[in-house]
């Protein structure tokens, strides 16, 4: 983490920084101690930070998970029958309330248009899109990404 | 991706280019030629007038003229000045900027240092949002290679201008794609937008003046700079000259991205993307900031001055075709949900507004609230809302109820 | 020049550029509005200030007054408009006026009426934060409109809040979250501004309504600052404490300004006159404590003399007591042994500013400093001891684009908004000054006309310089020569530079050789006598400056007249019709030095409590223990008046009339808000008293009335009357006509030319040794003020801090292997304390720092009584110390 911080220096990388920390981190969120060293490094304060952390949706994961999945239900995909998808998903990966499934690893996002409209319904895991989507395809992206 | 040129087209603008998949491919294409030829010859005049009398506008959605911001930044004494390229591309049904940025990243950074070196900024920014991991990643690797070819940088052509040329990245948010609240965000803070005037060409990064464009509007640059103005006023119409990219999906054959000249018809963009999937209802075009556009109105010219003149707009040109079977004001409750999720929070109308539609809506639908009450609101948060996130319900409400 | 603008089909003039909200407001306009206040960046987010320009709907509080502007303030589009707005603004809110403390004080509530919408309660579970010490924000009350997030920013350059989330779930959040978990300091600049009941101080929560209640000007006590406040009371109580929008605080305060006066109230406070009895205090009448004094006092003067009698007068109390009872001490008792705390803080400013200058106070203003180029900030911790300089400083650099240098051992809060910080080992401020000014002269960089036309001695000065090379000053001071020179051409390339500085560096054995290096500097290079420079020291406690100015000091008269000039001394013998000593009189220390000699047989205190304060403490409370007679006058049962035979209670500064003299030279008003507590008395009705019993009558009737005495026999007060008290001056003020002085020797110096007075780099008096391996340095902290007598009994301030800590730097503390948190004994040649140690690198390796406000580990035990010898400065900065774990 250090390291990461020491490429930045000025203010304007915050989300840079963030970015970067989270990618090399198995669970995507921060802790406390974390976001205090971030503050400190960029000399402002930690309430800050957390406004730009709760600001971008990519950033506001406030449970440990190992993947994001980001199912898209944005009216291109929600036309093509994203809705079934984010019930069969749920169920399938067993999500509780807070939308966390497959044994605690697996977050399930329902987001904006992630500009996948071409090959709509689509999703993206982590780093990876998976597009013209239907259950049993869905299944099997999942299978191969555990 | 399927990628498109609709068959009027005599010569594309954008997608005329061979794939770049690297950066000596995109040299022995001519790559960079105008960029050598004009800063050798120290020829920022021409660049500014060139583009100036091309009357390119922005294809980010609001259709400012390029000419007016570039001529207005490069007049401003400064001893900074920022270009930045918004490729925060977030609008719903939008996905022209992606192909562009894995497909054409060298004319991408070719025209921003082309407006760079016209201005006099010595430093540039792509915004990209942080969805676009693979644009991300092939916009990195492009970048790599036009520093080591000496395209950017220090002393670019041996001259003594000198640019770099930074990728920030989103992290989730809609409302970046505005063009002062991704200066908020690039400066590495909360994206809610700033009020205007001063507009980012006076005050823009840190408070200098600044060049925004959108992806596809750089796009532009290289070939009108290249052909000259007047050959990309015979493209298009005249008041909206040149080709635009139209991203079509939803109820469609083969969803993909068609080049077309402004002024194309709806018909014919739905002709080349192999027809509809069932029978056509109407499209939203334009995204979420965007409206509806009917059977009546498939022939009427698709561009910036004919839509305004109906009370429409074009915006990012994304096309949603929807069938008999699709519901209509489904898609309006999604969008009105994705305007509070998107809500910035900043300013009073948007932020209250937004979730009391909503409601209106529902009441409408059910019938217990009139028409006129959500017409009313629409225009309220229309006329006071600080950006165009809230006003935007207007044209989606207008259009929705004229059927 | 003004330009026309159109209003409302009426033509008029303004400045171009202003904002056009204010623009309409001054011309009458009422335009509704949130989210806009002047102190603050226009934000535009409320949207309730439409009006139309040119046709079109726009914020005003946006707009800039331009050319050819036509505007329409309203019409029926714009208040549906502005209605409408309105209406979306209140929807969510918890408008429950009923049950709202703040009902009818609150600007939506205003606004609801102006604008005919109903408001209503609702309930929505947006969480109240209530974790801050001070204040309660509820979010369900709270408009968003930015107020507090920026005045916290870009008034007070905290930046302590943020919005967090977005969308409707917009809320303000300190820290993690919570404001307990947050780096806010509490001093409540986000309440004054906030414009509903969002965000609150406690101490409002607890009554109901707060209307009606009554509201008083006066001046804080807390610092030298000299913040006006006003104070809102109810039913006989504090309700809270607002800044006032003037000179020279402009709204803001300190944590300890806003929420500390609860600690003066206390049921302890000293209600009646306590006499000792075989080491027991009784409670007695005025008049048996007041005879007793005088007898005691008359009959010692009669046997020993009277400069067997010392007293100690205060700065805290006013410009009238403190004339009142150096006129006491010097007509009645017939000595010059008074002297005051003043001493232990900037004596070597004084005596130093005084040989270059000719006079020893601030050189400029407190407001000045925000428009400086380049400010130096030395020895002084100015956030935590001058928290609202601070913000003048701070905004400087974030508002103009001022470059700020500190050069502290400490890493101080400052530093984060500095160009340059310079980490000086402690006592070496001699050694770095001449090193700038050899480079500055190396360089050529110095005022060569000023030095001409203004001052004398540099020949003589520049070859003393010209030794200290940056190499050899990096050897000394272990600031890396690189940044004396870059610290040395910012300053002297700045348009205008300022110097601040405070104890760190007068409180030491060289502390006039310091002051006279700061004034070498700044006649160096040109930044004495104009706007936005100057020399400027900032004085401790609230009113230290006019405690000085009216003659507690025991070798001048009131105005800085010494007392060994004839003629002088001369104009206050007419005046007070007494003959007067011409022998200077004995200092702090050395009175109490005098005591354990024996020669000095009674001591009288009034407002002090040295028995905390001073350095060398078992030495001066074995002074107070054996002081044949000790009379303590104070407002609570003090460290000191523990050793008294006599204590008298006094009222505090909320239940008298009287003037301050703030840091900067300012006189301003001190106000009666409550009756006297018990049986309580003004200090100087009580020394009035006494000297009347002693044969010296001595009777006024107002405080106006002395106040008008002092102007008569003190030159740079002459000017000065209590009609004139609304014009907040600066002295000098000469005559009735005279305006007071922003800056001080603007065309000639007080002394004529200025002096360069050369000055060599002498060590500390005690260094770092084997047995003491560290440097110990001793200062104040934000939350506590002085010796504790009234911030540690203020409820608020106790809940930040209240107890005694050590910082150590975290190399140090692994040596002696000590943690944070652990219990450690910190030992000296002259005694030993116990407190918990902080880990951090705020000192630098090898020094040590505590607040000396604590009685429980008095950091003063440990501290050196060695004296400046030209002020009788001791040397509170630099002590050896050694620091191990101590096993509890
Ligand atoms: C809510 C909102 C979202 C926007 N999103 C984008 C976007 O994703 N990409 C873009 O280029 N412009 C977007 N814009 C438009 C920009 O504000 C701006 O007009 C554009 O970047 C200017 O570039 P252009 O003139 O080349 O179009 C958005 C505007 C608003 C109000
Ligand atoms: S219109 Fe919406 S997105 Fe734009 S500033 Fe206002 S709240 Fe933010
Ligand atoms: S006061 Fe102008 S928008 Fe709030």
């Amino acid at each position: 983490m250090e390291e990461i911080l020491n490429r930045y220096r000025d203010r304007s990388y915050l989300i840079e920084a963030i970015h970067d920390i989270l990618d090399e981190k198995d669970e995507k969120s921060l802790t406390d101690d974390e976001i205090k060293k971030i503050a400190r490094h960029f000399k402002i304060n930690t309430a800050e930070v957390l406004g730009v952390l709760t600001f971008y949706t990519m950033f506001s994961v406030k449970w440990k998970v190992k993947h994001t999945i980001r199912i898209c239900n944005s009216p291109a995909c929600y036309i093509k029958g994203a809705k079934e998808l984010v019930t069969f998903l749920k169920n399938y990966l067993g999500c509780d309330k807070n939308n966390i499934g497959g044994n605690g690893s697996f977050l399930v996002e329902e987001v904006e248009c992630l500009g996948l409209c071409d090959v709509a319904p689509a999703v993206m895991i982590d780093d990876k899109v998976f597009g013209n989507l239907n259950k049993e395809k869905l299944k099997k992206i999942i299978e191969e990404n555990k | 991706m399927k990628i498109k040129v609709e068959n009027s087209l005599s010569s594309p603008v954008i997608l005329s280019f061979s794939k770049e998949d690297t950066i000596s491919a995109y040299v022995s294409n001519g790559g960079f030629e105008v960029l050598d030829d004009f800063i050798i010859n120290g020829k920022k005049k021409e660049i500014l007038s060139e583009v100036t009398k091309s009357d390119l506008k922005g294809r980010g959605g609001a259709a400012f003229k390029v000419g007016i911001k570039w001529n207005a930044v490069a007049k401003i004494e400064s001893d900074k000045k920022f270009v930045v390229c918004n490729a925060d591309e977030g609008e719903p049904g939008t996905f022209k900027d992606r192909w562009l940025l894995e497909n054409r990243p060298f004319l991408i950074i070719e025209a921003i240092t082309l407006c760079a070196y016209a201005v006099g900024a010595s430093k540039g920014y792509i915004y990209i949002r942080g969805e676009y991991k693979n644009s991300i990643k092939t916009f990195k690797n492009a970048l790599t290679q036009a520093y080591e070819e000496g395209f950017l940088g220090k002393n670019i052509f041996n001259s003594n201008f000198n640019f770099d040329l930074e990728i920030r990245q989103g992290a989730g948010s809609y409302v970046c794609g505005e063009e002062t609240a991704l200066l908020e965000s690039i400066e590495g803070k909360r994206a809610q937008p700033r009020f205007k005037p001063p507009f980012p060409v006076e005050k823009g990064l840190w408070g200098y003046p600044t060049v925004i464009n959108n992806v596809e509007t750089f796009a532009n640059v290289v070939n009108i700079i290249k052909n000259g103005a007047n050959w990309f006023k015979q493209l298009g119409t005249e008041n909206s000259p040149g080709t635009k990219l139209f991203p079509v999906s939803g109820r469609i054959q083969e969803p993909c991205l068609v080049e077309a000249n402004l002024g194309v018809s709806l018909e014919k963009l739905i002709e080349e993307a192999g027809g509809v999937d069932g029978e056509f209802q109407c499209a939203l075009v334009g995204g979420a900031a965007g409206n509806f556009i009917y059977e009546k109105e498939l022939n009427y010219p698709l561009s910036y001055e004919t839509l305004k003149e109906k009370g429409m707009v074009l915006g990012s040109g994304a096309v949603l075709i929807l069938n008999r079977n699709d519901k209509k004001e489904e898609i309006v409750e999604k969008i009105l949900e994705f305007f509070i999720n998107e809500s910035c929070g900043k300013c009073t109308p948007c932020r209250e507004g937004y979730p009391i539609l909503l409601e209106k809506f529902n009441g409408y639908l059910n019938g217990s609230v009139s028409m006129d009450e959500v017409l009313k609101l629409s225009e309220l948060m229309f006329k006071t809302s600080l950006c165009a996130l809230g006003q935007s319900s207007k044209f989606l409400f207008e259009s929705y109820f004229k059927v | 020049m003004g330009i026309k603008v159109k209003v409302d089909g009426k033509e008029y003039t303004a400045e171009r550029e202003t904002n056009l909200l204010e623009f309409l407001r001054s011309i009458g306009k009422d335009i509704p509005s949130l989210c806009y206040h002047p102190k603050i960046s226009e934000t535009g987010s409320c949207r309730l200030c439409l009006v139309k320009v040119n046709g079109k709907v726009v914020t005003s509080c946006t707009q800039k007054v331009a050319d050819s502007l036509e505007v329409t303030t309203n019409d029926e589009e714009i208040s549906i408009l502005r209605k409408g707005v309105f209406e979306l603004l209140v929807h969510n809110l918890n408008a429950d006026c009923d049950s709202c403390s703040i009902d009818g004080l609150c600007e939506v509530q205003d606004l609801a009426q102006k604008l005919d919408v109903s408001l209503t309660g609702k309930k929505v579970d947006g969480l109240i934060d209530a974790t801050s010490p001070v204040l309660q924000y509820d979010p369900n009350k709270c408009v968003k409109c930015y107020r507090c997030i920026k005045a916290c920013q870009e008034i007070q350059g905290k930046g302590v809040l943020s919005f967090i989330n977005r969308g409707g779930e917009v809320r303000v959040a300190a820290g993690f979250g919570s404001w307990e978990t947050s780096e806010c300091d509490g001093c409540g600049e986000c309440i004054q501004i906030c414009p509903t009941g969002a965000l609150v101080e406690k101490s409002v929560l607890k009554t109901q309504k707060m209307l009606p209640f009554e509201k008083f000007r006066t001046t804080c006590i807390y610092c030298g600052v000299g913040c006006q406040i006003d104070v809102w009371v109810k039913g006989g109580k504090i309700l809270k404490v607002e800044g006032a929008d003037e000179i020279p605080n402009r709204g803001s305060l300190c944590v300890k300004g806003r929420f500390g006066f609860d600690g003066v109230f206390k049921p302890d406070r000293l209600k009646y006159p306590l006499i000792k009895e075989n080491g027991i205090f009784k409670q007695s009448s005025w008049d048996e404590a007041l005879n007793l004094i005088a007898q005691k006092l008359s009959k010692i003067k009669d046997k020993y003399g009277a400069d067997s009698i010392c007293g100690l007068s205060s700065a805290k109390c006013t410009n009238e007591e403190n004339y009142i009872f150096q006129k006491f001490m010097r007509a009645t008792i017939g000595t010059n042994n008074v002297d005051h705390c003043a001493r232990l803080c900037h004596a070597s400013t004084v005596a130093g500013l005084m040989m270059s200058f000719g006079s020893g106070a601030m050189t400029n203003s407190i407001d000045e400093l925000e428009q400086s180029d380049v400010i130096l900030v030395t020895g002084s911790n100015t956030t935590e001891a001058h928290p609202v300089i601070s913000a003048f400083i701070k905004r400087a650099v974030i508002k103009n684009g001022a470059k700020l240098i500190v050069v502290d051992p400490r890493r101080i809060d400052l530093t984060r908004f500095a160009t340059l910080h310079l980490q000086q080992k402690n006592g070496t401020d001699v050694a770095w000054l001449n090193g700038m000014m050899n480079v500055i002269l190396n360089e050529g960089l110095e005022d060569r006309e000023f030095i001409k036309e203004r001052t004398e001695g540099f020949e003589e000065f520049r070859s003393v310089v010209n030794e200290y090379t940056p190499e050899k000053v990096e050897k000394i001071t272990g600031i890396k020569k690189e940044l004396i020179v870059e610290a040395a051409r910012l300053f002297a390339k700045a348009k205008s530079a300022s110097i601040v500085f405070a104890m760190g560096i007068t409180q030491h054995t060289t502390g006039t050789d310091n002051v006279l290096s700061i004034a070498n500097l700044a006649m160096l290079t040109g930044n004495v006598g104009k706007l936005y420079s100057g020399v400027n020291p900032l004085r401790g406690q609230n009113n230290v400056q006019g405690a000085g100015d009216v003659g507690a000091l025991p070798n001048v008269l009131p105005g800085y007249q010494k007392v060994n000039d004839e003629n002088r001394r001369k104009k206050f013998e007419e005046a007070w019709g007494v003959s007067l000593s011409g022998k200077s009189g004995l200092t702090v220390i050395e009175m109490m030095n005098a005591i354990l000699e024996d020669k000095v047989k009674a001591l009288f205190v009034m407002g002090e409590n040295p028995a905390l304060s001073d350095p060398n403490l078992k030495h001066v409370r074995e002074a107070l223990e054996s002081v044949d007679f000790l009379v303590v006058q104070d407002i609570y049962l003090s460290e000191t008046a523990e050793y008294a035979d006599v204590v008298l209670p006094a009222c505090s500064f909320l239940e008298k009339e009287g003037t301050f003299t703030n840091t900067e030279r300012r006189i301003l008003k001190v106000n009666k808000i409550f009756e006297p507590l018990g049986d309580s008395r003004t200090d100087w009705q009580i020394i009035c008293d006494i000297s009347t019993l002693m044969g010296y009558e001595m009777r006024y009737k107002s405080a106006s009335e002395i106040m008008d005495e002092i102007a008569s026999v003190t030159p740079i007060y002459g000017g000065f009357s209590y009609n004139r008290l609304d014009e907040k001056l600066q002295w000098p003020i000469w005559s009735k006509e005279h305006k007071g002085t922003k800056f001080l020797h603007k065309d000639g110096f007080t002394r004529g030319k200025g002096k360069f007075v050369p000055v060599d780099y002498i060590n500390p008096a005690e260094m770092p040794n084997d047995d003491y391996p560290l440097i110990l340095s001793t200062g104040r902290i934000l939350y506590h003020y002085h010796t504790g007598t009234i911030s540690r009994r203020s409820d608020y301030l106790t809940e930040y801090i209240n107890e005694p800590f050590i910082e150590v730097h975290p190399e140090d503390a692994k040596e002696c292997g000590v943690k944070s948190g652990d219990l450690v004994r910190v030992t000296t040649n002259r005694g030993s304390i116990v407190l918990k140690a902080l880990v951090c690198n705020v000192v630098f390796k090898g020094s040590v720092f505590i607040p000396f406000h604590f009685k429980e580990a008095a950091a003063n035990l440990l501290t050196n009584d060695a004296l400046d010898p030209i002020a009788k400065i001791p040397e509170f900065k630099v002590a050896s110390a050694k620091c191990r774990v101590e096993k509890v």
